[in-house]
């Protein structure tokens, strides 16, 4: 009596999930005398895996007992089958691009992996861009993406654990590290937090970003992105963790220190005394991108006697005709420059180089000759500008930009007081704050000779240890 | 919470807090009492600093992971104890207090002219606050990031500033020669290292600072050593007869020199001042959490947060009582001397009381 | 929850502070930068003598404005009286900061300038590096003086002492190296002395204060025998001759190798000892000849001579005409001496004391010529 019920339940939610308009589609397959069900959503399924998988075994099968083992174990062609008996888990499977097979009068159902995505394929990196760097950038699909990975760490301790987030998106989310290297706390601090995400839905590894991080209010950022795999394998190599979400093409990378930021990853193979220089010349840029302007405004607006006099009158004559005061010429002309890019990047490629042009020339030059400002506050504008680029992870200067209005304010009120204690506000900022965790500023703040010094040589060859701040469970990298 | 801090953090905040306001007018401090022969006034000081540091040290090391108010409360019973902190509130508070006030007046008499005094507080109270809700651990690390920023800057400025001196001028190397010119220990030379007594406020782990005792002391005598070349840097640019007149005897020397091959940076008083006002915010920060942490022992139900916000209030409204220069100048060398007792006279009490009770056992 | 309470108090306290505040924002071209300073007393009253720059953008051009100065006086019964008759006729606040070169009219120069130093300390946009120099006309002529060779007066003298004190042919002494003479009380010091020539500005010497006023001045022909005790790194160039042949001048440039001033107290005197160690350096002949050993070391004793005669005038000058130490032996005996120092009066003692000097020369080189160079062909 109970098997019947059951029966009738499959048959009926069948019908139920027609009547739902989401486009579900049901072939009819009748073999010796008994019918059988194949449900499936057209757009997600490879129907010609259908067709010649499941349909045609089915058909040619001419056996007289049908039951569900015997399909799964000797007829169907599909590699990833399984077998469920929970009637509301149906849609979901069907939703999941899956095939579903049900036999009337039958206990339980079949499932057939028969998803297809359109995807595009491996392409080379847009925001990660390196000269000597694999060009093998993640895409939107999440398999790709792991395979991609998994291609590059043949490790068995490489531990992908995955999670289902958003209520209604359903998005896979794995957490990629390796077993013996990455300190515990942090995984189990990461899957803590992905569990408990509560949101509707997850359209990019960003969202999961704005629902891990400690603190949503903190203006740096906390957590990496990774847009090329060898940079995640190599950050997971550290004994870091690894988000990849379905659906986006960049991987996120925790715990994320500042320094971290400013690390390109082909610091560590190039030339050494290269990787030194350019990364000394990184922070003196985001320093310059910080501090240039309201360095311009102190001087020129309150302490000019700190300039040699030969200065002081060039700096003087180079503002006469400037109808407005420097603190409003720097925060005028940096709001432009900010305009500009914010511009350019929204602009289709095809004209972005015709703004930038624009900018340069017309701007620059066109309020020169005009007398708006002094040529110096271009000069300083471009610096800045060209400064606030030179970052690996353009998502930490995003923070300086804003910082930069800020600093231009408070030095336009006190002056090199205002610059120093608006400095000291940020290095506050960044020295007390942690991503899970790890200290932020680390190794400069706390300071590990030996870390500092891998940090700074970066060379793949000199660094024996992993980085203390991580606290990895394997210390050393052989 | 786990507040345990490094060696190398330890050092840096003794750095902090002891190195700032007062290098202004310590050339012209020691050069009135010692002439010439300042470099053994500030050797004398330093040494005294150093045993003192290591009493202090020794005091927190072995009460681990204690402050002062948790072992004394066990040597010496908790009224004693409450004076002694009500002695470490006041002098703390007194110290940050009327350094915020002293430096914003320096700031507006050198810099900006026009800006109100209250003003240039209100900034320094503003991040201050930032930085004591964030612990100490934020602020050990500030320490340590800055500490290094304004040691390697101090050193460049003071080195520039010997080359461009005469060494005529820091001649004869021995003063007057008259023994007792070396004996009679002012004051004034140990008042620089007010300060050092931070350490009662740091809980220290016997597994984690092990060395503890090595990087105090070190850090006390390379103070020594900054304050020897900045004294003797100052007096070899203006000369002894001319240095005992500014009471911002460090700036007045940097304002006579022009380093021409510098070409922008030719003037090193901006550069000067930036390094000046770092350390001085660091010196504050440190003496308002010594204030806080200690007010937070007595009052433990207000949370950290909170008292922090009512001491800082309270004491942006104590620095703009005193009306003249004269008034601040005076209350500053107040709490420096009331500071010699937490420095001195309490670590040793404790210290005795400390050893008498560990004999008995 | 504090936490967010104290955010929104720094978000609100900031901008508050900001929309009140710029309390001492002043744009540099809102400035008048004045250049040059003339310090001097007409008929009983303080005259300020000033070049200030003029920033105007240059007609037609806007882009680019050109430099320019304009001059101005003003008067008052004391400095402060002066500085407000001053500003009354300034466009834009005063700015001091680019100041290059005080100059003291010789009326000002000799009541005492200690106070105007004293003001150059005090203010803070003063430099304490920058240039003074006395002048032998009135300060207002000198700087009402309209020069072709640079664009102001003060450029002109602050680049020509420049040059000359790096070739060692004139002093360039600082505000901050006199205040600290000053305080010493018992020396003198030394100041250039400008003039005008020529409708331009000339270096005519080196003028002596004495407590800070002008007592004398020492004309640059005679000045050699100061800068080989004050000037550091000089050069000079010298011509001694030999006996035999008084038509051949030998050219020397010379450098002081060491430059060594000790003193002792005995008997009741002080005693100061200077040594010279000079290195010569051949630069030509006015006719070529040989030169053997011999004459050399008879060249190197005659440029001794020539150079301690130097010293011992400017020195016995300063002991009976002046009556001031000048050079700074003062200090030289307070390091050796300092019980001694406390105890005498050193202005006193001064004209009486014994200078004994004592200068070395040393050919070094021939200027890669050798004019004794065999002829064996």
């Amino acid at each position: 009596m109970k098997e019947f019920k059951n029966n009738k339940n499959f048959i009926r939610k069948l019908k139920e999930l027609k009547q739902k308009d989401i486009g579900i589609s049901t072939r009819r397959v009748v073999i010796n005398n008994s019918e059988i069900f194949i449900i499936y959503i057209q757009q997600l399924t490879d129907r010609d895996l259908i067709s010649s998988s499941i349909i045609k075994p089915l058909l040619h099968f001419k056996e007289d007992r049908l039951s569900i083992e015997k399909i799964v174990s000797s007829v169907i062609y599909i590699d990833d089958i399984s077998i469920d008996d929970n009637e509301n888990d149906i849609i979901d499977y069907v939703l999941n691009g899956k095939s579903v097979i049900i036999i009337p009068r039958e206990q339980s159902y079949i499932i057939a992996n028969t998803s297809k995505v359109e995807k595009r394929s491996v392409e080379a990196p847009d925001i990660q861009t390196s000269l000597k760097a694999p060009r093998d950038a993640f895409t939107e699909n999440f398999q790709t993406n792991l395979s991609l990975i998994r291609y590059r760490l043949k490790d068995e301790s490489l531990k992908i654990d995955n999670h289902i987030v958003g209520r209604r998106t359903k998005t896979s989310v794995s957490v990629l590290y390796m077993k013996d290297i990455a300190n515990e706390e942090y995984v189990k601090e990461v899957k803590k937090r992905i569990e408990k995400i509560d949101v509707d839905g997850i359209m990019e590894s960003g969202y999961v970003q704005k629902f891990i991080v400690d603190n949503v209010f903190n203006i740096f950022p906390h957590v990496g992105i990774a847009e090329r795999s060898d940079t995640a394998c190599a950050n997971i190599l550290k004994g870091k963790i690894c988000v990849l979400v379905e659906g986006s093409n960049l991987a996120l990378v925790m715990p994320q220190t500042f320094g971290d930021f400013l690390d390109s990853g082909d610091d560590h193979y190039d030339n050494i005394y290269l990787a030194v220089f350019t990364k000394f010349l990184r922070y003196l840029s985001i320093t310059l991108a910080l501090i240039l302007s309201a360095s311009y405004v102190a001087v020129v607006g309150f302490h000019s006697d700190i300039l040699p006099p030969q200065f002081i009158l060039a700096v003087a004559t180079s503002r006469v005709t400037v109808p407005v005061n420097a603190l409003v010429e720097a925060t005028l002309m940096e709001g432009v420059s900010e305009l500009l890019r914010e511009a350019s990047i929204r602009l289709p490629k095809q004209i972005g180089p015709a703004i930038g042009i624009v900018g340069t020339i017309v701007i620059g030059q066109a309020a020169v000759a005009a007398g708006l400002v002094s040529p110096l506050m271009v000069i300083i504008v471009s610096l800045s500008t060209m400064a606030s680029f030179a970052a690996p992870d353009y998502t930490v200067l995003n923070a300086v930009r804003i910082l930069k209005f800020f600093m231009i304010f408070i030095t336009g009120v006190f002056g090199l007081f205002g610059l120093v204690m608006g400095y000291t506000l940020i290095i506050i900022n960044l020295v007390s704050s942690t991503s899970f965790g790890v200290p932020y500023f680390s190794p400069m703040a706390p300071f590990n000779l030996n870390d500092f010094k891998n940090y700074i040589l970066g060379d793949i060859n000199l660094i024996k240890l992993r980085p203390k701040y991580l606290k990895s469970k394997d210390k050393t990298k052989h | 919470m786990n507040q345990s801090i490094t060696n190398r953090q330890i050092a840096f905040m003794i750095f902090g807090v002891v190195v700032g306001f007062g290098i202004l007018g310590l050339p012209k401090g020691i050069a009135e009492e010692y002439g010439t022969a300042a470099w053994i006034g500030i050797l004398v000081g330093t040494i005294i600093a150093i045993i003192f540091t290591y009493i202090v040290t020794y005091l927190g090391y072995h009460n681990e992971g204690k402050t002062l108010y948790e072992y004394s409360e066990e040597l010496v019973g908790k009224t004693i104890t409450y004076i002694f902190l009500a002695f470490y509130i006041v002098y703390f508070f007194l110290f940050f207090t009327f350094v915020i006030r002293m430096a914003s007046d320096v700031i507006r008499l050198t810099i900006l002219i026009n800006t109100p005094t209250i003003a240039l507080c209100i900034i320094f109270y503003i991040v201050m606050y930032y930085a004591l809700i964030k612990g100490l651990r934020g602020i050990a690390r500030l320490c340590e990031f800055y500490g290094v920023i304004i040691i390697s800057g101090y050193l460049f400025i003071y080195f520039i500033l010997a080359s461009q001196g005469r060494i005529i001028n820091i001649r004869p190397f021995f003063g007057t020669g008259e023994i007792s010119q070396y004996l009679k220990l002012p004051i004034a030379t140990l008042v620089p290292y007010v300060g050092i007594e931070i350490v009662t406020f740091i809980p220290l782990k016997k597994d984690k600072n092990r060395k503890v005792f090595k990087y105090t002391t070190l850090m006390v005598a390379f103070i020594g050593l900054l304050y020897m070349i900045v004294v003797e840097a100052c007096i070899s640019v203006i000369g002894i007869d001319d240095i005992v007149h500014y009471k911002d005897a460090l700036i007045a020397t940097i304002r006579r020199v022009d380093v021409h091959w510098l070409e922008f940076f030719e003037r090193l008083d901006g550069l000067f001042l930036s390094l000046w006002i770092m350390s001085v915010f660091l010196t504050v920060t440190i003496l308002g959490y010594g204030t806080v942490i200690f007010t937070n022992k007595i009052f433990k139900k207000i949370n950290y947060n909170v008292l922090a916000l009512i001491i800082l209030i309270i004491s942006l409204i104590a620095s703009q009582l005193p009306k003249t220069f004269d008034q601040v100048q005076f209350l500053i060398d107040l709490s420096g001397y009331i500071g010699l007792g937490p420095i001195i006279i309490i670590p040793s009490i404790l210290l005795v009381v400390m050893k008498v009770k560990k004999n008995n056992q | 929850m504090i936490r967010r309470y104290s955010k929104i108090l720094i978000i609100l306290v900031i901008p508050s502070l900001i929309l009140t505040g710029c309390w001492d924002y002043q744009d540099i071209d809102k400035r008048s930068i004045i250049i040059t300073v003339g310090v001097d007393h007409i008929k009983g009253d303080v005259e300020f003598a000033t070049e200030v720059a003029r920033l105007v953008p240059s007609a037609g051009e806007a882009k680019i404005a050109k430099q320019d100065i304009y001059k101005d006086l003003s008067y008052g019964k004391t400095f402060e009286f002066a500085r407000v008759d001053y500003d009354s006729r300034r466009p834009f606040p005063t700015f001091l900061s680019a100041t290059r070169v005080v100059v003291f009219g010789p009326n000002y120069a000799k009541e005492g300038v200690e106070p105007y130093m004293n003001r150059i300390n005090k203010m803070y946009d003063y430099r304490k590096t920058l240039l003074t120099v006395v002048s032998r006309e009135p300060a207002s002529e000198l700087i009402q003086t309209k020069v072709k060779k640079s664009i102001s007066v003060g450029f002109l003298i602050e680049d020509m002492m420049t040059f000359l004190s790096e070739k060692g042919t004139a002093l360039y002494p600082k505000v901050g190296e006199i205040l600290s003479d000053i305080s010493l009380g018992d020396v003198g010091y030394i100041l250039p002395y400008i003039g005008k020539s020529q409708e331009s500005i000339k270096y005519l010497g080196l003028a002596i204060m004495k407590e800070s006023k002008l007592i004398g001045t020492v004309d640059v022909k005679n000045s050699e025998g100061i800068l080989y005790l004050l000037a550091e790194d000089p050069v000079f160039t010298e011509i001694v001759t030999l006996e035999n042949d008084k038509e051949n001048k030998y050219s020397f440039r010379i450098k002081i190798g060491d430059r060594k001033i000790k003193s002792e107290y005995k008997e009741g005197k002080p005693i100061i000892n200077v040594d010279l160690e000079l290195k010569n350096q051949l630069q030509y002949q006015y006719y070529v000849g040989p030169i053997n050993d011999e004459e050399k070391k008879i060249l190197e004793k005659k440029i001794s001579k020539v150079v301690k005669k130097y010293i011992t005038d400017i020195i016995k000058r300063s002991q009976e005409e002046f009556e001031c130490d000048i050079f700074s032996f003062a200090k030289y005996f307070r390091a050796d001496n300092p019980k001694v120092y406390k105890k005498i009066d050193w202005s006193k003692e001064y004209p009486e004391i014994k200078i004994n000097v004592n200068v070395k020369s040393k050919i070094i080189n021939m200027n890669l010529s050798d004019p004794s160079a065999k002829q064996n062909y």
